[in-house]
């Protein structure tokens, strides 16, 4: 991340011995490569930012290059898990998809991006298991903070109208 | 675009799916679906209106918001740094703490660089190496200033560093290889010491490496007053010192004070900054030189325009003497090194034991000196005063002509002193010529002081009428306000 590092004999072997530390836990799968590498949050903020940007100007393939790398330097970070599956859902790749969204939403439960699309998808695929998703995610995110989360809002609403209307008609027929 | 919504309210409205509004609690469904429920409910009791403007809500919001957005909301808590590095905490830095060392040494070398400068006689705005090495090794320098120096000589990479900087350097590296003549000069140390600070800010202070250190060389603080010197290592005794000769200066080995005496050690001893605390009572000595200037040039007896250890010695030496002139002739003579500095100042003819009235002048302006009449503490004090936002005018006001009234109640007490010791050695005199013609200068001395100690009673009770009456106008002020805000 270019940082600058200029050190002497003792803390020159200080740090050395604090990266070996770091790819000992790496290797024992206690830390994560981007802790390894020294990756701070706010970094990991400004790749997902290009990501993104990426992604809204139609180039989903570097995109997805950009958030495959942030899964990989940190697995736990369900942001980046739930942005790789909005770019595979672009790119058509929907189990794929599916499965990122699982994979958010395992470390964060509550992950609106991922519990909205994950049940987009689902309700596509006619499965029950969408509309809970959906809800669940009009709940962790009540005032439209995320797009996701307003569009969530907007799905539920319209498949609520849309289910009372039909009850109403049956329950008119004879 | 939403054709799957209709297989979704098929799922809802499907046999296992039905009582939609009891699902809307049991199955943990949202406020919002039981809410929509009651509006469809609305909609079949004839609300037209309120369902077409909810079904075209619904289609632009989704119009608005399209499926599978990318985003990384940044909200989330601690949970969302989990797996990444912790930002670094102050003092984890990934710079040598040696820099520490070299920022201490740029601010020494930036407060005494005329100092430094004036070291070989002329003063020329750089300073070269061997100068460096040369004040390295110079005793009657402060310890601060020498490992500063030592510090920039022993780290050729550091001195480099200074040496290459300029205004301009940063932005044109072409520009660092012109500076680069193995002269330090001011502006390079301070745009050097900009420079560490900013690489501080980006990169972290580093910590000190705790490894234990050799004490440097270092001075026990004096404890001495101005007036009353302390006794020196090595010194004959600890009584006051003969006049005229140089006290002796500390060797350069690590524990100094370990010969005869305990006391702290005087001559190179404490370093001529503006940092010391000393350097005030130094600026008020000169503030009081520049004021009497007449009477130190001719207190040896020869008017030459020129202030020399001599005229201090006389000056101490003539009993009628005011215990002012005393006080910053005997500090001059107890402080060597200030001394030095002083007759250094306007950087005319070296080290050669004469303050000169430029050099008197050269220092005031320097170090931002006294002008006549007022102190730094004077003056911090009273903008401490006017800076005060819990205070109001009024108070201000007060505070500021108490500060005043209380510098005219020392200065009465100061006067009064100065009666009593003449009155003291008028007694003391006897009936010879020699001392009749003393009694008449004490005479003339005394008549003085009273028309002095007249003048500052009067000042004083002026001052006295002037709170009074700043106090009564505002509780007038106060009043009519009141009485205003009343009637409204």
């Amino acid at each position: 991340m270019g940082r600058v590092i200029k050190h002497e004999a003792t803390v020159a072997m200080r740090m050395e011995s604090g990266a070996v530390q770091r790819m000992k836990s790496f290797a024992r799968g206690e830390a994560t490569w981007a802790e390894v590498e020294g990756m701070t949050f706010e970094e990991a903020k400004a790749i997902a930012q290009v990501g993104c940007d990426l992604a809204a100007a139609g180039r989903l393939e570097e995109a997805r290059i950009l958030f495959e790398g942030l899964v990989v330097g940190n697995p736990r970070d369900a942001g980046a898990h739930a942005a790789l599956g909005t770019v595979y859902q672009k790119l058509g790749r929907l189990e794929e998809a599916i499965a990122e969204y699982s994979a958010a939403l395992a470390r964060d439960a509550g992950h609106p991006v991922a519990l909205a699309n994950r049940g987009e998808l689902y309700l596509r695929k006619g499965e029950r298991q969408g509309f809970t998703d959906l809800s669940n995610a009009v709940e962790v995110d009540p005032h439209g903070e995320t797009a996701a989360g307003r569009r969530a809002r907007a799905l539920v609403k319209s498949i609520t109208l849309a289910a009372v209307e039909k009850l109403k008609q049956d329950a008119q027929q004879p | 675009m939403v054709d799957f919504l209709k297989g979704a309210t098929n799922l809802l409205a499907s046999p296992e799916g039905t009582a939609v509004e009891g699902a809307g609690d049991t199955r943990g469904l949202t406020p919002l679906i039981a809410h929509s429920i009651k509006t469809v409910e609305g909609v079949a009791t004839g609300n037209v209106l309120l369902a077409a403007s909810g079904v075209v809500g619904v289609a632009e919001d989704l119009k608005k918001n399209p499926a599978a957005k990318t985003e990384y909301p940044a909200t989330g808590g601690a949970a969302k740094t989990e797996g990444y590095a912790p930002i670094l905490p102050t003092g984890t830095s990934a710079l040598d703490p040696k820099m520490l060392d070299y920022e201490d040494a740029l601010k020494v070398l930036e407060a005494n660089f005329d100092q430094l400068d004036l070291a070989d006689g002329k003063k020329s705005g750089s300073l070269s190496k061997d100068e460096l090495r040369r004040a390295a090794h110079d005793t009657s320098l402060s310890p601060q200033l020498r490992s500063a120096a030592r510090f920039l000589t022993e780290n050729a990479a550091l001195f480099e560093r200074v040496d290459s900087s300029g205004l301009l350097a940063r932005f044109m590296p072409v520009v660092g290889k012109l500076y680069n003549d193995d002269r330090l000069k001011l502006s390079g140390v301070r745009s050097e010491l900009k420079r560490v600070g900013e690489e501080f800010s980006r990169y972290g202070r580093p910590e000190r490496p705790r490894t234990p250190k050799p004490e440097p060389e270092t001075c026990p603080p004096s404890t001495g007053t101005p007036g009353t010197r302390p006794p020196s290592t090595g010194g004959p005794s600890p009584g006051t010192p003969s006049p005229g000769t140089r006290p002796p200066t500390p060797g350069t080995g690590p524990t100094p004070g370990t010969g005869g005496g305990q006391g702290p050690v005087t001559g190179g001893g404490k370093p001529p900054t503006s940092k010391d605390p000393d350097f005030r009572e130094y600026l008020e000595a000169v503030a009081v030189l520049r004021d009497n200037w007449g009477t130190f040039d001719t207190a040896a007896g020869t008017k030459d325009d020129r202030v020399t250890r001599e005229d201090l010695a006389a000056l101490l030496a003539n009993p009628s003497t005011s215990s002012t002139l005393k006080k910053a002739a005997q500090y001059l003579k107890d402080h060597p090194e200030y001394f030095d500095r002083l007759e250094m100042a306007a950087g005319i003819d070296g080290r050669d034991g004469i303050i000169g009235w430029l050099d008197v002048k050269a220092e005031l302006e320097l170090s931002g000196g006294a002008k006549p009449g007022t102190s730094p503490t004077k003056v911090s004090s009273a903008r401490s005063i006017v800076d005060n936002p819990n205070m109001s005018i009024e108070d201000k006001v007060q505070a500021i002509l108490g500060a005043i009234s209380t510098e005219t109640d020392a200065e009465i007490l100061q006067v009064m002193d100065s009666m009593a010791s003449a009155g003291e050695d008028r007694a003391a005199l006897g009936t010879s010529d020699a001392d009749k013609k003393k009694a008449a200068t004490l005479d003339g001395n005394m008549r003085e002081l009273e028309l002095r100690l007249q003048r500052l009673l009067e000042k004083r009770k002026s001052m006295f009428d002037l709170m009074s009456n700043m106090s009564a106008k505002f509780n007038e002020m106060a009043k009519t306000a009141i009485s205003n805000l009343r009637g409204a």
